[in-house]
């Protein structure tokens, strides 16, 4: 038996639970070992010490403060009875994660159509909204971006093709080829200026509108 | 015979666990019972795991309370000891939890002369009985001795050295498996001989017998 050994054996043996074999191995190592003699004797001094040691008494307010938490801790088990049983995390996250991608896919529906124009809002009854054609600005080639943004200054004193879109039905009303300005910054409502009305009188002509003299 | 038979039976005390059955059925005045039966008990391993008279009355109170307010879980295949310690090591365990989030004062402690700086809370001793000046120093140093013990080692050997558990009954409290607690005890006894050895041995031959690691 090694010291290692030896000194979990005096673990258990102090606590009586060493088999006679194992007790005897032990008795052999101490007689030849004074490291683990003096271990055992020191352990026992100091164990003993501490029995010794006197149980201290809480305080005089302990049994009304644990009588105080008790009336408060059998209130909170009440209300929490009380209370309806509360729905999970993850089900209410899937409802609302469900609600927020409707929104975005009715969203996206709305603003794009299948040609990847951009179509103005306009959908009051009975008012055409207009619709910018990608790529056919008349006056230098260059065309606005298929997603909707803010419209470049440089075009705005420019003309470029306004199409009138019915918007109860969405359909072409109009495609004059005409060479207005578009005023609005947002191409969401741009509004046609010269020769390309969009009004409501506009629309109820279906009139293309003219060249720019 | 038989009226002296039944007797003696309404006079002998009631056990823990038939008392805490009784809690089961609402009886408050068995829980009174089992609290007079074991806040000593409770305070005092507390007290021993954390070294703060508050604190250990303030989780003394939280395991009673636990204790009441889960009577109806307590099964008969343990002892009622062995159920009420697994609630104040669970308490001191979420305790410890939280005080390495949010760390409180420390004071640094030296240990031994060889330069090993060790860190504990100060401990107060103002509520410990004290006959005298000199057992009151002894008593200091055996709590800060006791203090200087790793805690998982601290936890097994206060329940053995001071509550008389059997390792079975440690087992079963901490959750620790046999062996585990068999090693751990053999550590923290080694771990308390050395710094006990240090404190009042004089004697300095008595340190090369140091534990073995």
């Amino acid at each position: 038996m090694n010291c290692k050994r030896a000194r979990a054996a005096i673990s258990l043996f102090l606590d009586e639970r060493l088999d006679p074999t194992r007790q005897a191995r032990l008795n052999r190592h101490l007689e030849r070992c004074p490291d683990c003699a003096a271990y055992l004797r020191d352990l026992r001094d100091g164990l003993a010490m501490l029995h010794e040691q006197p149980e201290a008494e809480p305080s005089p307010n302990f049994d009304w403060n644990l009588r105080r938490k008790l009336q408060r801790a059998a209130l909170e088990r009440e209300i929490m009875l009380q209370r309806p049983a509360r729905v999970s995390f993850w089900p209410r996250f899937a409802v609302g994660a469900a609600a927020a991608l409707a929104v975005c896919v009715v969203g996206v529906w709305l603003l794009y159509d299948e040609g990847g124009t951009v179509r103005a809002p306009l959908v009051r009854p009975g008012i055409p909204a207009v619709t910018v054609t990608p790529g056919d600005s008349a006056a230098d080639g260059a065309g606005f971006a298929s997603t909707p943004g803010r419209m470049p200054d440089q075009y705005r004193s420019h003309g470029t093709r306004v199409q009138a879109v019915d918007g109860r039905t969405g359909g072409l009303i109009s495609d004059g080829g005409a060479r207005g300005a578009v005023q609005a910054d947002d191409p969401y409502n741009a509004v046609p200026l010269q020769g390309a009305r969009a009004d409501s009188a506009a629309a109820d002509s279906v009139t293309p509108p003219g060249p720019t003299p | 015979m038989t009226r002296d038979w039944h007797q003696k039976q309404a006079d002998a005390p009631r056990s823990d666990e038939s008392l805490i059955l009784a809690v089961q059925e609402g009886d408050k005045r068995a829980y009174d019972e089992l609290v007079r039966r074991y806040k000593v008990r409770l305070y005092n391993f507390l007290l021993r795991m954390v070294a703060n008279p508050e604190l250990a009355e303030e989780l003394t109170q939280d395991a009673l309370v636990r204790a009441y307010l889960n009577a109806d879980k307590y099964r008969t295949i343990a002892r009622f000891s062995t159920w009420l310690y697994t609630i104040a090591i669970n308490l001191v365990r979420n305790h410890a939890r939280r005080r390495r989030r949010s760390p409180v004062f420390r004071m640094p402690l030296v240990g031994r002369d060889d330069g090993d700086r060790r860190e504990m809370e100060a401990p107060d001793t103002s509520r410990m009985p004290d006959s005298d000046l000199e057992s009151k120093e002894e008593r200091e140093h055996i709590q800060q001795i006791v203090m200087l013990i790793p805690s998982h080692y601290r936890e097994p050997f206060v329940l053995r050295e001071f509550h008389d558990l059997s390792y079975e009954e440690i087992a079963a409290a901490t959750g620790l498996k046999l062996g585990t607690v068999r090693s751990r005890i053999n550590r923290a006894r080694s771990h308390f001989r050395e710094h006990w050895v240090a404190r009042f041995r004089s004697d300095d031959a008595a340190l090369e017998g140091g534990p073995l690691r």
